[in-house]
């Protein structure tokens, strides 16, 4: 467990292949983790990269918006009791939901009108990620990560991506787990000391890996 | 300049790149030509022909249904747009299916399939008809054996899937290698050279003056891209655009008011040759179809996509002149059965 941090977060985003660096406070002793995603094929819509031990991020409210059947941003992060805010950008309908019996998770939002906003609580258990659609636009997805730690590192993946970078900074000095999830199989520790890489595999094959690096 | 030349220009230059506010430039930017490297292959990989072969040969066989008297080509039959020309297909008992038969032109892109969306998994979905009481009504089981009986799918399930060391017993074939060769070969039905992939492709003389009309019409007053956009002219959405029927459509899969009597948007390419049209085959012609549509549908929809639309009789048939252009029949050679 990290303790003495600053209580703020620091989240990298990687939308549809460029790489943008939101909210970067600088921490007195601090450290970076950076990382490369790379697919040969199978390249998954979404990735989430974060430091599991850290549980010092506070509920906010946390604002996705849907507009030409699709969800922005496709993974968001939130710790547990925040508020998701789905908001109508489009001229169209929508009927947002999620039916998750692992997690127990069931709502669904009704039709939503052009310009109005449902709200749900993230009440999903911390370290877990819920998927949320739309019921007459299956294509939409979004992830909602359930996370305490301050420090992650959201990657979106454009049609026919092949790699993202990502980097989270502003880490603190000594760190080395680091947990990647992406929606084809379940959450994976690595220890990066200073370096680790991990491999994503289908029917024993492999079809892509993230190399993740801890930089002082 | 004079100020008012200026704003004459301006206007006409607003004229002629929108129509009802729409910017018609922006608005075809969301068609185009589907690309076959996007397919989204199983697990990444593009299918051996060996594979699509068998495929195409399992599609055509009857030994697929219970009274071995139709294929899957009789609902999806080439000749008549991959569909069967009936409002409601027909199964091997004689009986009538519950829905219209779709046609599968360019199904490799499809993320979800049925017209409720109850399946996602192509490979999967193959053998569900087959299954199906009211279509071919044929036990999986069964159907192994009965194949496994023909020397030719003996060597050519072993010659792809099989252990190179054992022998050619028939072990190899599966129901869900049936339903991947199946699969398979639907993800070749790929429609892309019609006249208006030549249009998009800048080919000048591809489409009619009244084509090109009905395009603007698609993009602009009557709103269709709405719905029918992407290279496959559909959302792969549920909506409910007011056709008079009791089924439940898309809410007996995922209850939901807008799910209600909605239906998945089937793509246009090809469209002119899979009369007749909806999920319960009501509508017998494009032109139907349209008028349908410019009224604003025959019953209560809570989707406010659909309204009446202010079409004239030049209106509509510019409309069928750009749906028909999007033709492109494909030649499938039909193999010959075990």
């Amino acid at each position: 467990m990290f303790t003495g941090l600053p209580s703020f977060r620091s989240v990298a985003r990687c939308p549809a292949g460029g790489l943008l660096l939101l909210a970067l406070p600088v921490a007195a002793t601090a450290a970076t983790v950076e990382g490369t995603f790379t697919f040969t094929k199978l390249t998954p819509s979404v990735a989430l990269v974060y430091l599991p031990e850290d549980t010092g991020a506070l509920p906010q409210e946390v604002a996705i918006s849907h507009k030409n059947k699709a969800f922005t941003p496709r993974l968001a992060v939130g710790a547990p009791g925040s508020a998701v805010l789905f908001r109508n950008e489009d001229t169209a309908q929508y009927n947002i939901f999620a039916e998750d019996k692992e997690l127990k998770i069931s709502f669904d939002a009704g039709i939503s009108e052009p310009g109005s906003s449902v709200e749900q609580k993230v009440t999903w258990p911390e370290g877990t990620v819920l998927r949320c659609g739309c019921k007459v636009h299956p294509a939409m997805e979004v992830y909602i990560a359930a996370l305490r730690s301050r420090f992650v590192a959201t990657v979106e993946f454009a049609p026919g991506q092949k790699t993202a970078s990502f980097s989270i900074p502003d880490v603190p000095t000594g760190a080395t787990l680091v947990r990647v999830w992406t929606p084809r199989q379940p959450a994976t520790d690595l220890k990066a000391t200073p370096s680790a890489i991990l491999d994503f595999t289908h029917k024993g094959a492999t079809y892509g890996s993230v190399a993740v690096t801890i930089k002082p | 300049m004079h100020l008012r030349h200026i704003l004459i220009i301006f206007t006409l230059a607003s004229c002629w790149s929108t129509v009802s506010g729409v910017d018609l430039a922006e608005a075809r930017k969301r068609l185009g030509t589907p690309d076959p490297a996007t397919i989204p292959w199983p697990d990444g990989v593009p299918p051996s022909q060996a594979l699509v072969d068998l495929g195409r040969t399992l599609f055509f066989d009857r030994r697929l249904s219970a009274k071995q008297n139709q294929s899957c080509a009789s609902c999806h039959n080439p000749e008549l747009g991959l569909s069967d020309g009936l409002a409601l297909g027909i199964g091997t008992n004689g009986n009538r299916v519950g829905r219209n038969a779709p046609h599968l032109y360019n199904l490799a892109w499809s993320t979800v399939l049925y017209w409720d969306g109850r399946m996602t998994n192509m490979d999967e979905q193959a053998t569900k008809p087959i299954q199906s009481k009211s279509q071919m009504a044929m036990d999986l089981g069964e159907l192994e054996a009965r194949l496994r009986g023909v020397a030719a799918y003996r060597t050519a399930f072993h010659s792809i899937f099989g252990d190179p060391a054992a022998p050619a017993d028939g072990s190899a074939i599966t129901r869900e290698r049936l339903g991947q060769a199946i699969a398979a070969f639907e993800r070749t039905l790929v429609s892309r050279d019609s006249a208006f992939d030549r249009h998009l492709a800048g080919a000048k003389d591809a489409l009619m003056p009244e084509a090109v009309r009905g395009l603007d019409l698609f993009l602009g007053k009557a709103n269709c891209i709405a719905c029918h956009s992407g290279p496959n002219f559909t959302d792969d959405s549920f909506h409910n655009i007011g056709v008079k029927s009791a089924d439940a459509g898309r809410a007996a899969i995922v209850p939901g008011a807008l799910a209600q009597n909605a239906f998945r948007t089937p793509g246009l390419r090809n469209i002119a040759l899979t009369a007749p049209y909806m999920h319960d085959g009501s509508i017998p012609t494009l032109e139907a179809v349209v008028r349908f549509y410019a009224r604003g549908g025959d019953a209560p929809t809570p989707d406010t996509l659909v309204r009446k639309i202010d079409l004239s009789e030049g209106d509509i048939r510019d409309l069928i002149a750009f749906l028909s252009a999007l033709s492109d029949p494909l030649r499938i050679p039909i193999p010959a059965v075990p």
